[in-house]
């Protein structure tokens, strides 16, 4: 009994689940599965908290009206996109203690740790550009039968081919 | 490397953390009852925030529990010849694209004549900042070897690692958002958001792109039997 819940489930279940709640949430919340747009607002309120006034760059203000209501509740912190990202790590600890492997685990060394930011800084810019990360710009747009989503498939693994050569020429090395 | 080893080695990546003995349930107990208190405090602010509360929790439970990670799936095929993730992702796309119609095609018929950017789901302007912006979030997610929901999972795991991929994400995404009127414009301004069932009609539009995902279902299917084959044969020979 103890063993299966600790055995991964294969990859095509992982597969089907996560397209059906992403449905389930479109059709009970009317927004679709996003990461990113969470991460921004955090972003944005930590430089506001710092006396910088990022909530009120163009950004925010001209293109993107599905922030200003969050922006105008002064909910920044807590909205709907935060609370999906603190729910999926809080869905991730949970399985994680259902199979009693959680355990701390550090950093290894500094290279690991320079190459963790550089890669989030190229992921978050890329991100602001494409309109998402691989979750909203690709997996929820690829869905919305957004043409955008087939490109940014085609150049994301484009992107994940020369990622994967520097890797090996620098990391593994 | 042979498929048989190769299979063996992700079972492994799978299932690296087996080792670990002592039981958790009672601290899973005691999350569990801490997650439903959270929930029913969020209703009290917002209906609609234990949907998101829920849904989101069940997502990381199951990019958890499967171990699913969408730099794996593009960065495998590349990496280790290896498919099996990525031919996951597309059957999520064809579950997830065919729920999305329903969805749109119940918001049209309610609000007939909607723009394309107004329906249900995440529509963007296509164009050459998507491209670049593609490009770059694919380096960036193999270098720190996690994405957006990776990141999130990962810290659900108890890794140290993903807290500065996060903050690396705050900083990059901040970043891009403060630069948009110069993205927008040099290349978004004029970029217009492409619903594909407005260009083919509906029912095409979902015939062409559940067929474009069962080829390249079909296509990564191939590709790791053929890599298999050859490296059977170069074996074969070497030895």
């Amino acid at each position: 009994m103890k063993r299966w819940i600790k055995k991964a489930w294969p990859y095509w279940a992982g597969g089907l689940l996560l397209g059906g709640l992403n449905v389930l949430l479109l059709s009970l919340s009317g927004q679709a599965w996003q990461v990113s747009g969470g991460y921004l607002l955090w972003g944005a309120g930590i430089l506001q908290k710092l006396g910088v006034p990022a909530l009120t760059w163009d950004y925010f203000e001209v293109y993107n009206t599905r922030y200003r209501q969050i922006i105008a509740d002064d909910s920044v912190f807590l909205n709907q996109y935060t609370i999906l990202n603190l729910g999926v790590v809080a869905g991730a600890l949970l399985a994680t203690l259902v199979s009693s492997q959680f355990k701390w685990k550090k950093v290894k060394n500094k290279k690991q740790v320079a190459f963790a930011l550089l890669g989030g800084i190229l992921m978050g810019y890329g991100s602001r550009l494409a309109g998402g990360c691989n979750i909203g710009g690709f997996f929820s747009g690829l869905a919305s039968f957004s043409l955008h989503a087939w490109v940014f498939w085609l150049f994301v693994a484009v992107g994940a081919f020369v990622g994967t050569r520097l890797l090996l020429r620098f990391l593994v090395r | 490397m042979p498929s048989q080893e190769m299979d063996k080695l992700l079972a492994q990546r799978q299932n690296v953390r087996q080792q670990n003995k002592k039981s958790q349930t009672p601290y899973a107990v005691g999350l569990l009852v801490f997650l439903i208190a959270v929930g029913g405090l969020l209703w009290t602010k917002d209906i609609y925030y234990p949907i998101f509360w829920g849904v989101g929790a069940a997502l990381g439970y199951v990019l958890r529990s499967s171990r699913f990670c969408f730099v794996a799936a593009f960065r495998d095929p590349i990496l280790l010849k290896n498919t099996k993730l990525m031919r996951a992702m597309i059957l999520a796309l064809a579950v997830s694209s065919t729920g999305f119609l329903l969805v749109q095609q119940h918001y049209l018929a309610q609000h007939p004549g909607a723009d394309a950017g107004q329906l249900p789901g995440i529509l963007n302007p296509v164009g050459l900042h998507t491209v670049i912006g593609a490009f770059l979030f694919g380096i960036g997610m193999v270098l720190a070897g996690g994405c957006a929901s990776g990141v999130l999972m990962r810290i659900g795991e108890g890794h140290m690692l993903p807290w500065v991929t996060l903050l690396g994400f705050l900083i990059g995404t901040t970043w891009g958002a403060k630069d948009y009127p110069v993205w927008y414009h040099w290349l978004m301004e004029k970029a217009q958001t492409i619903y594909l069932p407005d260009v083919f009609g509906t029912a095409a539009a979902f015939v062409l792109q559940m067929g474009a995902l069962a080829v390249l279902y079909t296509l990564a299917a191939w590709y790791q039997k053929k890599h298999s084959k050859d490296n059977k044969q170069e074996n074969a020979h070497g030895n």
